[in-house]
């Protein structure tokens, strides 16, 4: 197996030097560093890494931008947040963003995150997972009847989606409904593709109302 | 507080800065008074015109109409109101006046004739409202009412009530300008208020940021470190869990004012339950709250009601569950109801264990709980499972016309 390239973009330089060398001492390689969003877009589209590591509050460019500006890449996108400004995350998640970990978390558990969104599992905290469930809810609820169509959660997604807003592990989700664990990260990865998709479908609806033409222009 | 004073002293400053010479109403003000003296310049050339074949030194006459006619085509071009163009102003109205009294034969006057300047000369009067407000406009007038009066040879029986109307003109017409002024400087203030609080609350996100970022990085330090250090990072995570508690419960019901909108009066008696129940987390260590981005918002009595059900359950879980025990509360809004689930991983119950505490007098809180959530006409139901915690859930019913 070939070794994780991951890129870490914060504008705390203790921070940002203490995670590139625990990501590096857990054998990642880390390709490089930014401290604010117009370079950590520029460094991932030259680098290309497996993960990009994103402080949501970097200066320049807001989360969701940088995620939308990179959306073609392969990169996975791993949010880093410290004070997890709830609505800003949803918005980097919208626009792509795999997972979401507050800074406080352990340093094991930043790793873990890293290691899971490089193999392209969504990394739900129990608070991202309240924030998607009350998304898809609130699409629901405002959809008018000749806009675009809302994706739904089915039942199945909704229930899992409620268990890790509780606080369970995908192990223990995948116990307690009896299926395998990777049938879990299955369902997370397709709420999550529900939501990129619906946000793709609006950026493009909003792209045509304006003249715009096409998506790329907004971008 | 005092670290306050000088910001507000430094907006005021410019607050003045941007009303005085040309802020938008006084150009309205200024630009009436410029169309004004165009079309009075147009009404003296005819009133005048009706006099042609008495006038004795049509020279006389060219010259004023040729300076008025200047004066009046510079103000259209150049309108920037200022306290000399008032002096020069009132100073060609005066001499117009006084010329007026020896353009016409003496038999010609005494029968009334109009002034070179007539209505012309309150253009003057409206400038110097503009400038100086309505003490400078009765000033401007007052002077060329005493030419007006004192110069015997155009004083005649109307010439009185000319001028009181001159005065009147000066006096509204200042006093216009001066409340529109006041009116005007209090709107910027209003702005640069709104303008600061924008500003300081982008400051304060980036300061508890930075704050926030900082007690995380002690805490892992502190771990790394271990021995005393770990001591501090214990209370550096400590204070960060209470920082961005507060963070996050501070902005109660503008969350989403979309959601939370219905008459004035029902819109003050909504509570966020979000917020709410983050509130009361706050000061418990090993408790979460997860919620939607936009408000929960309920009335306030079913709102607290169900606070106080959460609360009883996290204190069960603080007395039941083990020492160990974490918790989260999902607050959940499907439109009709709020559902709010609290879930511990603690030591968790044998099933029927409950029916026995419960006939054991052990049960007095999830009692209390039940009935609580049944007032509001909602349920309550218990799940646990040994070793795997225990899970409530609490449904609340949305009142009907409580929203929208």
């Amino acid at each position: 197996m070939t070794t994780t390239t991951v890129l870490v973009a914060d504008d705390h330089p203790l921070w940002l030097e203490a995670l590139s060398a625990d990501l590096a001492g857990r054998g990642f390689e880390v390709v490089g560093t930014a401290a604010d969003g117009p370079s950590a877009v520029r460094r991932t589209q030259a680098t290309r890494p497996d993960v990009l590591v994103l402080d949501l509050n970097l200066p320049g460019m807001r989360g969701d931008e940088v995620c939308q500006a990179i959306s073609d890449l392969d990169t996975h996108v791993l949010i880093l947040s410290a004070s997890g400004e709830e609505a800003d995350v949803l918005a980097a998640v919208k626009a792509g963003a795999m997972g979401y970990v507050v800074k406080s978390a352990s340093s094991d558990e930043i790793v873990e995150a890293v290691v899971a969104t490089a193999r392209g599992e969504a990394v739900f905290t129990p608070g991202l997972a309240g924030l998607v469930l009350g998304e898809f809810r609130q699409m629901r609820q405002q959809a008018a009847p000749e806009a675009t169509p809302v994706p739904e959660l089915t039942a199945r997604e909704t229930e899992i989606l409620r268990f890790v807003a509780t606080g369970l592990t995908s192990k223990e989700i995948a116990a307690q409904l009896v299926i395998s664990h990777r049938t879990v990260q299955n369902h997370v990865q397709n709420i999550l593709g529900k939501l990129h998709l619906h946000n793709r479908v609006e950026l493009t609806r909003f792209a045509f109302e304006r003249g715009l033409g096409s998506v790329d222009d907004a971008q | 507080m005092n670290g306050s004073g000088p910001a507000v002293s430094a907006t005021r400053t410019t607050g003045a800065e941007s009303t005085s010479p040309i802020s938008p109403i006084l150009t309205a003000f200024s630009a009436g008074a410029t169309w004004y003296r165009v079309l009075a310049l147009f009404y003296v050339f005819w009133s005048v015109s009706r006099y042609s074949e008495h006038i004795i030194r049509p020279w006389l006459v060219a010259t004023v109409f040729g300076v008025m006619t200047a004066w009046t085509i510079f103000s259209v071009i150049s309108r920037r109101p200022s306290l000399w163009r008032v002096v020069v102003e009132v100073l060609i109205v005066c001499l117009g006046l006084i010329a007026s009294g020896w353009v016409y034969p003496e038999a010609v006057r005494a029968g009334g004739v109009p002034t070179l300047t007539g209505i012309w000369a309150a253009a003057s009067v409206l400038s110097a409202a503009v400038v100086g407000g309505p003490r400078l406009a009765v000033g401007a007038a007052a002077v060329i009412g005493a030419v007006d009066l004192l110069e015997p040879r155009i004083n005649n029986s109307s010439t009185i009530e000319a001028v009181l109307q001159l005065l009147m003109v000066g006096l509204l017409f200042g006093w216009a300008v001066q409340v529109m002024r006041r009116l005007h400087e209090q709107l910027l203030a209003a702005a640069a208020v709104r303008e600061r609080m924008a500003e300081r609350e982008r400051l304060n996100r980036v300061v508890h940021d930075g704050v926030l970022q900082t007690l995380a990085y002690i805490h892992r330090r502190g771990l790394q470190i271990g021995g005393e250090a770990a001591e501090l990072g214990e209370l550096a995570a400590e204070q960060e869990r209470g920082l961005r508690a507060l963070m996050v419960t501070s902005p109660a019901l503008d969350r989403r004012p979309a959601q939370a909108s219905g008459t004035a009066r029902q819109k003050s008696e909504q509570r966020d339950v979000g917020a709410d129940l983050m509130a009361l987390a706050a000061d418990r260590d090993r408790v979460e709250v997860v919620r939607p981005a936009g408000a929960v918002a309920l009335p306030a009595h079913e709102a607290t009601e169900l606070r106080a059900a959460v609360a009883a359950c996290l204190d069960n879980v603080e007395v039941h569950a083990g020492p160990q025990a974490r918790a989260w509360v999902l607050v959940e809004d499907l439109g009709d109801e709020v559902v709010v689930t609290v879930r511990d991983d603690g030591v968790g119950l044998e099933e029927g264990r409950l029916a026995e505490a419960a006939e054991a007098g052990r049960l007095g809180a999830a009692s209390s709980i039940r009935g609580r959530i049944e007032d509001l006409g909602g349920s309550a139901s218990w799940t646990t499972t040994p070793g795997r915690g225990c899970t409530v859930t609490l449904t609340v019913p949305r009142p009907a016309g409580s929203l929208s």
